[in-house]
Parts: structure tokens; C-alpha cells; sequence
């Protein structure tokens, strides 16, 4: 079965390459269309408008990732605020030991994996799961056999069911615990690998493995409980 | 990897067949094996729908930002902090020259294919080098005649009037590696010259590093950033503590006093550092220290130790003058997220302390 990214991500494989291709000119629109070491060179030179096209060009997918696992704008936006200001204040350290998108999801998983740490401290930040009991859930029948076929956009009906499996998938993926979080939401929402997974995690892809195996075996108890 | 597969080991193998993280022949490996066996086949299938399941999960992503108006706003809130550290660090460009492999690469380049040029190089090198150490020791050893150096590993007490001259006599920090606390050596030349050595867990040292930091006009940038560093392990010290959150109320270089905020992060809830940081939000000229501080109070508010004291109303009437009044958009909306949240968690908490009419 071929690798499947969910839809509306972006597969991680397609990220810009890091090669190491020179520019001549320092003109912005050179500098656009410049690869990340250029980049990330001019950058540590105190280059201020070649770090904001770095961030430009990952910002869209860590934003995502952040919002995606904690579920609240004001927090995915401190994540934001803090990765790329740490990054920033980093980038001299950084010496092309590994690709770039690694060393900085390196540093943003961490904060996301304090925010989520800091949550399950303080309960009370937890964010709002909106659990209705609908038709589908009074139905009679296997909840995995009731996702044959459906798609969200079939129609009206098939809508809200969609939203109803997503409120329960989003208060099954609560219960994981926050690494288990991570690598599930690196791997099925933003299409990692998981050696990429492991890089960015600083652990090994067995590790990985196993953080995704008991994720996966805490999802199916969770949603095979909606029976 | 082509694996021997068994019912044993297949829920495994299906979960990362529905990840889609197996090689063609583990798939087709797969596939065989469900096909023989009607249990994996439903183990299979039953993977494969969970995959389904939260494939049609609506990401918060999409429902969040789907205008991306949200990542419009974070990227002008990240540009405009930028801006703001960059006025807090203007030495910043000139000190990427003092990294040592800048030089180290551009030796490299400059050297490498011309043996002339690195031959007549090394012999100026050593001959400025040779120059050089015989006046440092020359003046090591005529630093006052007739009154030998004495040099003493424990540090003796130093006196006031010894401590005033202290910035024209010299202080030298050198960091050493890992969290091994600095060496410090202090010059003294009068009344007795003589050199103390020590690091900042000797009184004497913690003493003489304590007045520097307190002391913005009279020593040198880089010998109060460093002496901040030194003591920051210490911070929990109350004399330290205090002079810290002077130099962050004081101290004319915005890089210090962003440095002692720092510093005072993780200090407890001593009076003097919450009123220092407050002042720092309220009264410093450089919106890097406000930022700084902002989110160092923000920190502080959320901390379980915090959440045991009384309410500080100073800070909400800070956080809310701000939030109406301050210059920088950042911290007007920082300030405003920050009220909202303490709201939220006083609405939390009053049913916990239980109001009474």
C-alpha cells in the first residue's frame, strides 16, 4: 500500500530541498528561489530577510502541526512565537549536521511536547472535546463499519456524521499521551516518516515504532467503544 | 525487509501496512498472508478502517486557520519581535566575527593552495606573537617595582574602598565548559596589589560580582553580562536576587537588563523580583525588555506557585494599562491574552475556594 498523506498536508518529503546550490545576487527575488543552506548561511551572516523567507517557507506546516495537536489558536500561536524566536536566536549554533526542517522540528515538537506535558499538569487547559450523542452513535452496528464508504462531502447527512466521527476521533487522540500524540500526528496528519520522526524527536525509529503501535492500539479500545 | 510473518506478529506488520510504511514485498507479504488467514484478514480490515476513521477526522488546522488569517497574524507578531530583539541586541553582527570558525573557514580558503603565503603569514604570526608575550611579561613582572604580585587561591576580604576601584584595576571572567561555574580572577592594585582567583559559590567572589551587577556606570558591558551569568545559579541568594532586579531596574544597557530578566526566571516569588519585572513592563524604554518581561510575568502567573498567593492587582493594572496603552502591538496583545486567561482560571478556581455570600 502506497505511502498516503491525509488530506489538506503536505507530505514532508516534498519540502524544499537543502542542497547546496551558491547565489551570486542578493536581490530578493533571487533570494526566493534560493535553497535552505543559502539561505540559513545568510541568515547566521545576519541576514534578516533571508530568515524571514526561511520562516515563510516552514511556517505554514509548524503552525499546523501546532494547531492540530493542541487545538487552540492562542496556544498553537505561542508555539509559533517561541519555536521561531528560539530558532532565531539559535541559528548560529545550527552546522548543517542535519537537514534544517529536522533541527527546527527538533525544536518545535519540544515546545508542543511541553504544552501538551503542561496541560495534562493543569487539567483545567485542556481543550474543550464537544462529545454529542448522535443518530450514528444510537445506531446499532460497528463504528469501523460504518465508515465504508463515508466521506465527508458525499452529502448533508454524511457531513455531520463526518463531524461526529471527528469530535470522537479528536477525544480518542486526547487520550494518548503526548509523545504518542506527537508521532501520531507527525505521521498520519503531517506525512512523516517515522526515521524523520525519530530525527526530529532525537530518538530511534523503533522507538518511534512502538509509540505508534501503542497509539494506534489506544485509538482502536477508544473508537471500539462507540459500538 | 522481508520478514517471515506470522499471526503472531501481524497486528504489527498491519499497522504499518496502514501507515503505509512498508516496502513493496512486506505489502504484498501482507496481502498473501491475509488472504490465507480470515483472523488477519480481519485484523487487516479493521486497521484499515481505523485509518479511514481519522482520515475523516476535520484537522483543527483547517477549521482554525482555513483563511490562514491566524498565520498571517503570528508571522507579523514574529517580524515585529524580531525587530524588537534587534533593537535589544546591536552587538550581535559584530560578534559573528568573533566566532572562531568564521576565521578558521576563511584561513582555510585563503591559505590552502598558496604554501607562499602561509609560510611568510606564519612567521609574521611569530614574530608579533614572540613581541607580544615578552611585553605581557615584562609587564606581569614590573606591574609595581619593588612590590611583588602576590597571588592567593583563597579570596581574602575585600574592602569598599578596593571594591570602588575595582573597574579600573580589573575583573576577568572565564567561562569554563559544561555547568562548571566560571573562574573569576580580580586585580587589585592598591593599597596591596595583589590577584584573586575564585568562582562565584566563594562569599568573597558572590560578594565582588553582587556590587558589579549593581554598579551599571562604573564597569564595563561585558563584565556586568558576565557577571549576570555567573551568578545566575544563584539567583536564589536574596542579595544576589536583589541586585539583579536592581541592574533590571537601573542598568542603562538594554542588553543587561534583558539579561537579568532572565536570570530572575526562575527565582521564586520574592517580592523585589515581581516588582523589578513589573517595573521593567511598565516603565522600560526598550520594547525587548517589555516583551521580556510580559512574558516572564505571564510565566510567573501560571506557575503552580503563584496560583497559591494572593492575586497581584499592581500586575492586573499593569497587565490592562498595557494591554490599552503600550507602543507595541505585541504586547497590547499579549497583555489582553494574558487578562483573559487569569480570568479564566479565577472563574475555574471560584467554585474550588468556594465563594460565600
Amino acid at each position: 500500500m502506497p505511502s498516503e498523506v491525509i488530506a489538506g498536508s503536505l507530505p514532508f518529503e516534498a519540502l524544499p530541498s537543502t542542497g547546496t546550490t551558491s547565489i551570486a545576487s542578493s536581490g530578493p527575488s533571487v533570494l526566493s528561489a534560493a535553497d535552505d543552506r543559502t539561505l540559513i548561511e545568510r541568515a547566521q551572516a545576519g541576514d534578516r530577510s533571508a530568515f524571514e523567507l526561511l520562516v515563510q517557507r516552514y511556517d505554514r506546516q509548524v503552525l499546523r502541526l501546532a494547531l492540530n495537536v493542541l487545538g487552540t489558536a492562542e496556544d498553537a500561536r505561542d508555539v509559533y512565537q517561541e519555536a521561531f524566536l528560539k530558532i532565531y536566536r539559535n541559528l548560529h549554533r545550527f552546522r548543517f549536521e542535519c537537514a534544517f526542517y529536522t533541527w527546527m522540528y527538533r525544536i518545535v515538537t519540544n515546545i508542543c511536547l511541553d504544552h501538551l506535558r503542561r496541560r495534562r499538569s493543569h487539567p483545567e487547559e485542556q481543550p474543550p472535546v464537544v462529545r454529542t450523542v448522535s443518530s450514528e452513535e444510537r445506531s446499532e452496528g460497528d463504528f469501523f463499519d460504518r465508515q465504508q464508504g463515508s466521506g465527508v462531502h458525499s452529502d448533508p447527512e454524511r457531513q455531520v456524521l463526518g463531524h461526529e466521527i471527528g469530535r470522537r476521533v479528536e477525544a480518542a487522540l486526547q487520550s494518548l499521551s503526548p509523545r504518542e500524540r506527537m508521532v501520531f500526528e507527525m505521521r498520519h496528519y503531517q506525512g512523516m516518516k517515522l526515521r524523520a520522526i525519530g530525527d526530529a524527536l532525537g530518538t530511534t525509529e523503533e522507538t518511534v515504532k512502538n509509540s505508534l503501535f501503542r497509539a494506534t492500539s489506544k485509538l482502536r479500545t477508544q473508537l471500539e467503544g462507540l459500538r | 525487509m522481508v520478514e517471515e510473518l506470522h499471526c503472531s506478529n501481524f497486528e504489527d506488520r498491519a499497522i504499518l501496512y496502514a501507515a503505509g510504511e512498508l516496502i513493496e514485498e512486506d505489502c504484498a507479504a501482507v496481502e498473501v498472508h491475509a488472504q490465507q488467514c480470515p483472523n488477519c484478514a480481519a485484523v487487516l480490515a479493521r486497521e484499515i478502517s481505523l485509518r479511514k476513521a481519522l482520515a475523516a477526522r476535520v484537522q483543527p488546522a483547517h477549521t482554525l486557520d482555513n483563511s490562514e488569517l491566524l498565520l498571517a497574524r503570528c508571522r507579523s507578531e514574529l517580524f515585529e519581535a524580531l525587530d524588537d530583539a534587534a533593537v535589544a541586541q546591536p552587538k550581535r553582527a559584530w560578534r559573528s566575527f568573533l566566532r572562531p570558525w568564521r576565521w578558521v573557514g576563511g584561513f582555510h580558503h585563503a591559505f590552502v593552495f598558496h604554501p607562499g603565503w602561509s609560510a611568510a603569514t606564519l612567521i609574521l604570526v611569530g614574530a608579533l606573537a614572540g613581541t607580544a608575550a615578552r611585553e605581557w611579561y615584562r609587564q606581569i613582572t614590573l606591574l609595581v617595582p619593588g612590590n611583588p604580585v602576590i597571588t592567593v587561591s583563597a579570596p581574602a576580604p575585600i574592602t569598599q574602598p578596593e571594591l570602588e576601584t575595582m573597574a579600573r584595576d580589573g575583573i576577568r571572567l572565564e567561562p569554563r565548559s559544561g555547568s562548571r561555574a566560571p573562574r573569576v580572577e580580580l586585580q587589585v592594585r592598591s593599597p596591596q596589589p595583589r590577584v584573586v582567583q575564585g568562582t562565584p559559590d566563594d562569599a568573597e567572589i558572590r560578594r565582588v560580582l553582587t556590587y558589579v551587577i549593581g554598579h551599571g556606570g562604573q564597569f564595563d558591558d561585558s563584565v556586568r553580562l558576565g557577571s549576570l551569568d555567573a551568578l545566575r545559579p544563584r539567583a536564589n541568594d536574596p542579595q544576589v536576587r536583589a541586585a539583579m532586579s536592581d541592574a533590571l531596574r537601573h542598568d542603562p544597557n538594554p542588553a543587561v537588563r534583558l539579561r537579568a530578566i532572565e536570570a530572575l526566571r526562575g527565582v521564586g516569588s520574592a517580592p523585589e523580583v515581581q516588582s523589578a519585572i513589573l517595573g521593567a513592563l511598565s516603565d522600560d524604554d526598550n520594547p525587548g525588555v517589555r516583551i521580556q518581561a510580559l512574558n516572564t510575568l505571564i510565566e510567573r502567573m501560571r506557575s503552580r506557585e503563584f496560583s497559591r498567593v494572593p492575586r497581584d492587582d499592581r500586575a492586573l493594572n499593569i497587565l490592562r494599562d498595557r494591554m490599552h496603552n503600550d507602543s507595541n502591538s505585541y504586547i497590547r496583545s499579549r497583555s489582553a491574552d494574558a487578562l483573559g486567561q487569569l480570568a479564566s482560571m479565577d472563574e475555574d478556581s471560584a467554585p474550588a475556594r468556594g465563594r460565600h455570600p
